[in-house]
């Protein structure tokens, strides 16, 4: 993986550098607040980010997630003066997952894999209340349609029900799109 | 007399302790006065303010109560409770006070002004003089921001709006307000909205000029909130409507000139702005020497300025939509629990302050027009 590493605390990042190239993967180390993290972020393509919670940057990274389809990465924090309760609580909230100062090496494996099936958790969640969304509109378009169809066309709620079902099989297309193609028709 | 049962003792360690953030800026002005003219104190609390690097980090810990209350923006309150409402149902913060009416200004860097040759130093003749500009390069303008649920995002939505200028001409990025004069220096970005000192400081750099006044767009833009934890307000009441009673006591105190300099004395402390109080002194002259004059900039107190109005919550959120932030904002059926103006009623009551009707704002709003999707 390529794991980005934000810090403006070298003594802090050296040893969790370390640890992390000896489990393999790429990292990249960066002072807080030296380059623009777009930049960054375009080149390095990175699978995490590990951020000290007290950087500036953070707010970069937001937009960076929010406004990229592939960069909604999962993000890591470092935060010196949390406690544990805190930590916890942090990552029930779906906030963020901290890191606290002085991390034994040999935990970090474990704090990636929580991370990253956090976010992978959250992602899901995400693409679930998407597609709930678009079926409840399709069925909103679907009934638009119909509706439509029944005033012009006068037959009753089947008829125009199977009408659509119908044309949509023989275009070979989604229902809904029929239905929308009604709605742009008679509206 | 009974001895003290140990066990009886409320649990909150010291019951008049508040713990709120802030982000270094001019406009946290309030929280440090009510701190050093003793405004807090003379509530009867004890007040510790913690200074935070970024938007992100206050609003973390404003959910979680690690923080009671803080200096927010004011669409943070909203896209939070969005958020929350898509996700678990978090619990967030909500709040009873804005702490001010704009205070923003948007700079262009003076390598791009010295190009432009504007006919006059006024909004429209240098707007139309950057119209023109983009439309002799195919370089996309670089536009900083301070966070995307920003009044600095919509600002510059309607700066390039009323200039004629389209979005799909314009990167906007987010920049920390503290590397902001930086980045103008090294070229990598071209025009940037941002609260005080940032925009003086640029000029004093020599690295840009204020173009545009956020009064110029919307006199009475929100902009920054007192936000609270929903466990503390409901918890502690009492307590929060001593600590919004103390900020509005120091928002009446900043409005008289006499006491610029020794506000800026405060706020230039290492442990609070940490920069020179010369830089504050100018940018906050700038402020209210123009008080008058229709480029007012900063307003603590007067025209109702600490109202939490319902009419910038549902500005906003309609601003969240129609530049392509959230896809409804449906989610939000009532602004009840998260603008809070009954306690804020309360507040101006016990301090012999007329309260304004909540549905009678004083301002006007800007039209939003809608971004195009890119």
């Amino acid at each position: 993986m390529n794991i980005l590493l934000i810090d403006q605390i070298a003594n802090r990042a050296k040893p969790l550098e370390a640890a992390l190239t000896a489990l393999g993967h790429q990292v990249v180390v960066r002072p807080s607040g030296k380059y623009t993290i777009y930049h960054m972020v375009e080149t390095f393509q990175p699978d995490v980010v590990i951020v000290d919670a007290d950087s500036p940057d953070r707010d970069t990274l937001e937009d960076v997630s929010a406004t990229s389809d592939r960069y909604p990465r999962p993000i890591i924090f470092f935060a010196t003066d949390e406690d544990d309760q805190v930590i916890r609580q942090s990552i029930q909230a779906g906030v963020s997952a901290y890191i606290v100062d002085g991390l034994q090496p040999s935990r970090v494996k474990t704090l990636l894999n929580v991370a990253i099936s956090r976010f992978e958790e959250h992602q899901r969640l995400k693409g679930e209340l998407l597609k709930t969304r678009n079926e409840l509109s399709d069925r909103k378009i679907l009934d638009k349609a119909k509706g439509l169809l029944m005033k012009h066309k006068q037959c009753d709620e089947d008829a125009a029900f199977s009408a659509m079902r119908k044309m949509a099989m023989n275009k070979n297309v989604k229902l809904a799109e029929i239905a929308q193609d009604v709605i742009d028709l008679f509206s | 007399m009974e001895p003290i049962n140990p066990m009886l003792t409320p649990l909150i360690a010291n019951p008049k302790a508040v713990h709120i953030g802030y982000v270094p800026l001019l406009d946290c002005a309030p929280l440090i006065v009510a701190q050093e003219a003793g405004f807090f104190a003379a509530e009867g609390l004890d007040v510790s303010l913690q200074r935070e690097s970024n938007w992100a980090s206050i609003r973390d810990k404003l959910s979680l109560g690690i923080l009671d209350a803080a200096h927010i923006l004011a669409p943070m309150v909203l896209a939070s409770q969005l958020a929350a409402a898509n996700e678990d149902g978090a619990k967030t913060f909500k709040t009873a006070l804005a702490m001010g009416y704009n205070g923003n200004a948007i700079t262009l860097s003076s390598q791009l002004y010295n190009q432009l040759k504007p006919s006059d130093g006024g909004f429209r003749a240098i707007a139309a003089a950057l119209k023109v500009h983009l439309s002799l390069t195919t370089k996309k303008l670089q536009v900083g921001t301070v966070h995307p649920h920003s009044m600095h995002t919509y600002l510059l939505h309607l700066y390039l709006t009323r200039a004629g200028i389209d979005t799909t001409r314009v990167t906007i990025k987010v920049i920390p307000p503290v590397n902001m004069v930086k980045a103008m220096l090294d070229g990598k970005v071209d025009l940037y909205c941002v609260g005080e000192p940032w925009n003086t400081a640029a000029q004093i750099a020599q690295a840009g000029q204020i173009i545009c006044y956020g009064s110029e767009l919307w006199a009475h833009a929100p902009e920054k909130v007192l936000g609270v934890n929903q466990g503390f307000a409901n918890t502690r009441p009492e307590v929060h409507e001593k600590l919004l009673a103390a900020i509005v006591r120091a928002c009446q105190w900043l409005e008289c000139a006499d006491h610029i300099a020794q506000s800026a004395l405060w706020m230039a402390r290492p442990t609070y702005l940490n920069c020179s109080s010369d830089l504050l002194i100018q940018a906050m002259l700038s402020q209210w020497h123009t008080q008058s004059s229709p480029h007012q900039r900063k307003v603590f107190f007067s025209d109702q300025a600490n109202a939490p109005w319902p009419a910038h919550a549902r500005w906003m959120l309609d601003a969240m939509q129609a530049y392509n932030q959230i896809d409804t904002a449906k989610l939000i059926t009532s602004l009840e629990g998260l603008y809070d103006w009954d306690t804020y009623q309360r507040v101006m009551t016990r301090l012999d302050l007329p309260t304004p009707e909540r549905e009678r704002f004083p301002g006007l709003l800007p039209a939003i027009q809608r971004a195009t999707v890119g």
